[in-house]
Formats: structure tokens, C-alpha cells, sequence
């Protein structure tokens, strides 16, 4: 008769078993960990070929445009010793939390590149397709506290139309504060000190580059006598060129004062304009006033100084 | 005369069996572990040096937008970022940054632009990653990453 208390073997058992589950689990450590790593490369291939896409747009390029150079620029950049498939290039428009296929404005490129990696121990499946995603926006560095409003009901900011900001009447700009922790104008002490050197209370503080669909606040029509003199030489705003954010509030009907360029609102996008005066008399038919026009044509110019540049914002 | 059934002993000798085994797959869990880490953290600093090389100042430029080799040198630039993000984990030799398209001299690197008014750039990083235990002898791991962006501030 076999005996029955002979217990040769079970360990083998026990080690066969335990042996199996430790072997798979360090095979699927391996293959994950590779992953992780390859994904790495993937992104950075993502965010690249998203910057060329929302660059070209940028620079006043079509979105034809902008899809041809992401799409071409993608194989620019190996995964795993290989190009990555660039994978459907997107345009649309940011608003600072949601990519919108073809939405308006375009301001923003979308990437979701991929890649197939055969697994080293492939436990499960012999390959894993990778994917990554980015999206890049418009961005700019203003040197003025000052943003413009929408102006896309009258055709939009093209080159040549005129900007206004003024204590009265017809106001098409006004002084923002470009800090994301300030959520109430907190005064002009504010916007003065961050105005260029040599113009009033000015220490020449340069923001960080903002980007599509960063809150600002702004603070509307104030344009004391003081402040109007100081403006004045040595300052010297007028003649030159800067880069203004325009945010999603239209502007308004001059026969429908005052008009509501206050509080907090988003950057839709960019336009590059030169001061062309400071007005402080007050006989003067345009009041105390700043007045400049747009100058930045990027369909036909392309430039980089003059054009809004791209940032990654997913 | 000796009993050579006598299992005194046996277990000890499978448990330094299954040890040695253990501790070699355990330390090769962790070099492999330690060198995609590394690798992860180069390719990582490899491409914010690119996108850094991307967005140089005018400072750093000629009138063409070519980059200048002299004080501020944008290599010194790059190269101090990207060893900085690298951190101790691995060891850089060297950081190269190459331009395409630059019109006027200097020009570093000899970059073929693919797409026409797309100017690029392109960070090389190579160096080497350490070994944690060593086991056998290994010697460190040579790595390169390249990354490449646009251009932007041309």
C-alpha cells in the first residue's frame, strides 16, 4: 500500500509554483519599465513636433501649413532607435483647459504620436503600441502692461487698425496685470511698477511669457495726469514695438459707454503693435490717451520677433 | 563506516543555493531598474536642453540667429542644464548643439534642414551610466540621446 505520509516532492512543488509567480512578475516589471522609458521618448517627440505645428501657426502660416511641417518634422526624433508614426497632427483652438478640434481661434496644435515595441519577455502580448500626447499654444512675452480687446467682430486685429487706450471715449486697450495669483485689479501702483524703465514708477519687470488661455486681470479707462507726463520722454514707448495679448471680452460699441474692460479674463491670442503716441492735453479730441496701430502682418512676414511664438500647454 | 543517507545539512545547502540565486536576480532587478531611471532622466534632460537650445536669447546669437561662441557661450548654457537635471544619476562627457540653415558664420554644426523655413535645432548628450553593485565586473553603460526642436527664436 502507498504510504500516504510521504511528503518527498511537495516542497518542488511549492518552489515550482512560487519560482513561476516571482520569474513573471520580474518579466513584467522588465517590459513596464521599458515602457515607461520608451514613452519618455515618445512625449519628447510629441512636444517637439506639437511646438513645430503651433509655431507655424504662430508665424502666420495656414493650418495646411502647420499640419505639413508638424507631420514632416516627426520623424526628426527616433523612439527606440526608430522614428516615431507622427500619428494624426490636429489643429485647433485652446482656451486653457480643453483642445478643440478646428475650434476658433486656431491657436493651438495637437500631437499623438506611437510607437510598437516588441516586448522583451512579452507575458502577455509579443508587442505594445505607445502613445503620447501634447498640445502647444500660442504664447508671448508683453513688455507693456496693456491688453487689447476682441476685436474679432470688426474683422480682427489686422495690420494698419488703430488701438486706443483713453480715460474717455473709444477705448480698445487696457492695463492688465500679469499674475496668475492676482485675481482683483489691485491698483495702477501695480501696473506702474512694471512698466519699462524710465516711464513713471517703471523697473523694466518683464512678465513670464504668457500663453492662450491664462487668466489676467484687467483695469479699464485710467489714465491720470501724472501717469499720461510720465509716459512721456525719456520714456520711450512711443515708436516702439510690442506685443499685445488680446482676451476674450469684444470690444465694445463706442456709442454704448462705458466700456466693461475690467475684471478677470482669458488671453485668446496675440498682436504685435507700435505705440505711435502718448496725448496728455486735454483739449486734445483724442482726451488723455495711448494710440497706436498693429504692425504685425505674420502672413507676409513670418518674423520671429514680430510674431507670437508656441508653448507646450498639455 | 559513514551513513550516507544522513540528510543533516541539505537544507542549508539549498537555502545557499536559492540565495545566491535570489540575491543575483534581486541586484539584476536593480541595475536594470537603476539604468532605465537613468535613461528616463537623460532622454528627459536631453530634450530640455533642446527645447532651452530653442529659445536662446538674442544674447547668445548672431544677426542670422546663429549661435556665437563667445561670452555668454550658449554651450556652456546647455551643457549646465542639462547636467543639472541629470544630477548624479549618470555621467555626462559632453553636450553637443548643432543649428541648421544659419546663414552667417559661426555656424555650429553642420545640421541638413529637411523642411524649407523650418530652422532647427538638435542637442546631443553623451556619458555614461555607473553600475549600483558591479556584479561580475560590469563597467558602466555608455549612453547617447539626441533630441531635436525647432528653432523658435529664428
Amino acid at each position: 500500500m502507498k504510504d500516504r505520509t510521504n511528503q518527498r516532492g511537495q516542497v518542488l512543488v511549492y518552489f515550482g509554483i512560487f519560482g513561476l509567480v516571482f520569474f513573471s512578475l520580474a518579466a513584467v516589471a522588465v517590459d513596464v519599465g521599458r515602457h515607461v522609458f520608451v514613452g519618455r521618448e515618445v512625449q519628447a517627440a510629441a512636444d517637439a513636433t506639437a511646438l513645430v505645428g503651433a509655431t507655424t501657426l504662430a508665424r502666420g502660416w495656414t493650418a495646411g501649413d502647420a499640419i505639413t511641417k508638424a507631420t514632416t518634422f516627426g520623424s526628426e526624433n527616433t523612439v527606440d532607435g526608430h522614428p516615431a508614426a507622427t500619428g494624426e497632427v490636429q489643429v485647433g483652438n485652446w482656451d486653457g483647459s480643453t483642445f478643440t478640434l478646428g475650434g476658433s481661434p486656431l491657436n493651438a496644435v495637437s500631437t499623438a504620436p506611437s510607437v510598437t515595441v516588441n516586448n522583451i519577455f512579452g507575458l502577455w502580448t509579443q508587442t505594445s503600441t505607445i502613445q503620447r500626447k501634447a498640445v502647444a499654444a500660442f504664447q508671448g512675452a508683453p513688455q507693456l502692461p496693456l491688453v487689447l480687446c476682441d476685436n474679432t467682430a470688426s474683422g480682427g486685429w489686422v495690420a494698419g487698425i488703430t488701438l486706443r487706450l483713453s480715460d474717455s471715449g473709444v477705448n480698445t486697450a487696457a492695463w492688465a496685470v500679469f499674475d496668475p495669483q492676482v485675481t482683483t485689479f489691485p491698483g495702477m501702483s501695480v501696473v506702474k511698477s512694471t512698466l519699462p524703465i524710465g516711464c513713471d514708477a517703471g523697473q523694466g519687470w518683464v512678465p513670464p511669457p504668457q500663453t492662450v488661455g491664462a487668466s489676467i486681470v484687467l483695469g479699464n479707462g485710467q489714465m491720470p495726469q501724472s501717469l499720461c507726463g510720465n509716459l512721456q520722454p525719456p520714456c520711450s514707448i512711443t515708436g516702439q514695438t510690442y506685443i499685445f495679448p488680446v482676451v476674450d471680452i469684444p470690444c465694445c460699441d463706442p456709442n454704448n459707454q462705458p466700456c466693461p474692460l475690467n475684471n478677470q479674463h482669458k488671453i485668446i491670442g496675440f498682436v504685435t503693435a507700435m505705440i505711435d503716441g502718448v496725448h496728455c492735453d486735454s483739449a486734445d479730441p483724442l482726451a488723455r490717451s495711448i494710440v497706436g496701430h498693429v504692425v504685425s502682418d505674420c502672413a507676409t512676414t513670418h518674423s520671429a520677433t514680430l510674431c507670437p511664438s508656441a508653448a507646450l500647454v498639455r | 563506516m559513514r551513513n550516507r543517507r544522513n540528510g543533516k545539512g541539505q537544507a542549508f545547502v539549498e537555502l545557499g543555493i536559492i540565495v545566491a540565486v535570489l540575491i543575483t536576480i534581486t541586484i539584476g532587478a536593480i541595475e536594470f531598474g537603476y539604468t532605465f531611471l537613468a535613461l528616463h532622466m537623460t532622454t528627459q534632460a536631453t530634450a530640455a536642453g533642446a527645447r532651452a537650445a530653442s529659445v536662446l536669447g538674442a544674447n547668445y546669437r548672431n544677426a542670422c540667429g546663429g549661435f556665437v561662441y563667445t561670452t555668454p557661450n550658449h554651450i556652456d548654457a546647455i551643457t549646465k542644464l542639462v547636467t543639472s537635471q541629470v544630477g548624479t544619476v549618470a555621467t555626462v562627457t559632453n553636450v553637443t548643439v548643432q543649428q541648421c540653415d544659419v546663414s552667417c558664420a559661426p555656424v555650429s554644426g553642420t545640421l541638413p534642414c529637411s523642411v524649407p523655413d523650418m530652422p532647427k535645432v538638435r542637442v546631443t548628450v553623451v556619458g555614461t551610466i555607473p553600475r549600483v553593485v558591479g556584479l561580475f565586473g560590469s563597467s558602466p553603460r555608455a549612453f547617447s540621446r539626441t533630441e531635436t526642436f525647432r528653432d523658435e527664436s529664428r
